[in-house]
């Protein structure tokens, strides 16, 4: 029985973990580039159950328990979001495979999301001011003008050549990045592993890839797992209880 | 073994709250603007928020607003009775000077003559611009390279003449600008030194003058960003009920 209890409990902690995957989810539903992250559940090791036989002989084997349910790190799902037209000259979306590459002070981070800006010295900044690299690995910069960008990633300024955006290409991004600081990715180990890239369209954004109906529907299906397993502990105290109170009671 | 915690589930749901919130605050103030001359709509961009924990991992903490920008997108031009009603068809700000000093900038420009003779727009503020408007001036003029034209009389009878140049400022990054009240935009770090050059050169628009323009908030598209908006914020609350749930079970375990 209190065998029982944990495995019923690790349901709970299990429950409370997906519904924050789904509550940061939702929180991001209009989030540019943002990736919809996912859990892996598995079973604890499992155990031998075997019955006592009535008397001291070997006892027979019925068969292996788990213990009960162990949440596995939080996986990112790296599929393509929606994307949404807004007519910005300097929003970009990639169509395809490849991340935008991003100078930070912390070292270079990855991100789908292509909402750009000039900064005060007519460089190619993201939201959080850090410059977007060239294909060359150095900043972008630009000036005042009208700004083209053709489906290979040229910056046209003014109908001058200015620039080649940089696409790195992960074979596995869900093995290679991880999440950073607001909401880029870095890459930990694998460099990027180099090819083509997709094509960049001016003046889209790729936004998150939540779908709200499935996720709505894991957290119906998180709810009742949940009340199932409180459920269960209850069943399971009370159990114990009557054992220790009930069992060689002498009235 | 990942795990969660009451704070963490219950922040995140509310954090995303305060983001739909703030969505609806900022589409609620473009419609607010839909007729005011020369408003430029505002955009609201989120990011995802994570915490680096001690230990070196990052932790999930939802969403948040990152930046208030606005678009620069051409409205749409009205004509107008009065020749010092200005618009911009292209890049390029007005020049006004504050009563502290400063210089402001702006898209709206209804202009009028003060009892002094002084161009001003609709709060007073003079409109900054090289020459002067002799006296006994007739009529005004402005063309579209932003010369200021006045029908005077002169010894041959009435005649245009040129008395002034209104030049336009423009901005590396205007979505950088500082709003202000009045349809004002303040420089600042992020938006880049104003430059200052000839309407219709070097890129930069073109003053119409007896016209003025209008808002660029798009009515339907701000209706639709609203659904999405308010759809988003009763996700959220979704999540942020069922967390309360999930915890009031976990606390009626063991009554």
């Amino acid at each position: 029985m209190i065998r029982g209890l944990y495995s019923a409990a690790s349901a709970l902690v299990a429950g409370l973990f997906r519904q924050e995957l789904i509550a940061h989810d939702l929180a991001n539903l209009n989030t540019p580039g943002y990736k919809a992250a996912s859990t892996r559940l598995s079973d604890f090791a499992t155990m031998l159950l075997a019955r006592l036989p009535a008397g001291m002989g070997p006892a027979t084997p019925l068969g292996r328990l788990t213990h009960g349910v162990q949440t596995g790190a939080a996986i990112t799902d790296f599929s393509p979001g929606p994307v949404q037209a807004t007519g910005q000259p300097l929003d970009l979306a990639i169509q395809g495979e490849g991340f935008f590459r991003l100078r930070t002070p912390d070292g270079e981070r990855f991100t789908r999301d292509g909402r750009f800006s000039l900064d005060a010295n007519g460089q190619l900044v993201n939201v959080n001011g850090y410059p977007v690299l060239g294909a060359n690995g150095q900043p972008i910069r630009l000036g005042f003008g009208q700004v083209r960008v053709d489906p290979n990633g040229t910056i046209y300024l003014n109908d001058q050549p200015a620039g080649q955006i940089g696409l790195a290409v992960f074979a596995d991004p869900a093995a290679s990045l991880q999440r950073s600081e607001n909401g880029l990715f870095a890459a930990v180990g694998a460099a990027p592993t180099g090819g083509a890239g997709g094509t960049i369209q001016q003046g889209y954004v790729e936004m998150a890839n939540v779908d709200p109906a499935t996720t709505m529907t894991h957290m119906l299906a998180v709810m009742r797992a949940y009340q199932a397993a409180q459920r269960i502990i209850q069943i399971e105290d009370e159990m114990l209880g009557r054992a220790v109170n009930d069992v060689g009671r002498v009235p | 073994m990942a795990w969660s915690s009451p704070h963490a589930v219950l922040n995140i749901a509310a954090g995303g709250l305060l983001a739909g919130q703030a969505y609806v605050d900022v589409i609620s103030a473009n419609i607010a603007n839909v007729n005011t001359n020369g408003y430029k709509r505002a955009r609201l961009d989120f990011q995802e928020l994570l915490t680096r924990l001690s230990g070196g991992d990052m932790t999930r903490t939802g969403v948040w607003p990152a930046q208030v920008t606005h678009l620069f997108e051409q409205g749409a031009l009205r004509s107008s009775a009065n020749p010092l009603d200005l618009a911009i068809e292209g890049e390029g700000f007005f020049r006004l000077r504050l009563p502290d000093g400063r210089t402001a900038y702006t898209r709206d420009g209804s202009f009028h003559r003060d009892a002094a003779g002084t161009i001003v727009n609709a709060d007073g503020f003079p409109l900054i611009y090289e020459g002067g408007i002799p006296e006994g001036a007739l009529e005004l003029h402005v063309n579209p390279d932003g010369s200021l034209m006045a029908r005077v009389e002169t010894a041959n009878g009435q005649e245009w003449q040129q008395v002034g140049t209104i030049r336009l400022a423009r901005f590396i990054n205007p979505a950088g600008l500082l709003t202000e009240a009045h349809n004002l935009f303040l420089p600042t770090a992020a938006s880049g030194a104003a430059q200052v050059g000839t309407p219709g050169q070097e890129g930069l628009g073109e003053i119409i003058g007896g016209a003025l323009e209008g808002s660029n908030t798009d009515l339907s598209q701000a209706m639709t960003e609203l659904i999405i908006a308010q759809r988003s914020y009763a996700l959220s609350l979704r999540a942020l009920q069922q967390a309360d749930e999930l915890l009031a079970l976990a606390v009626q375990l063991r009554r």
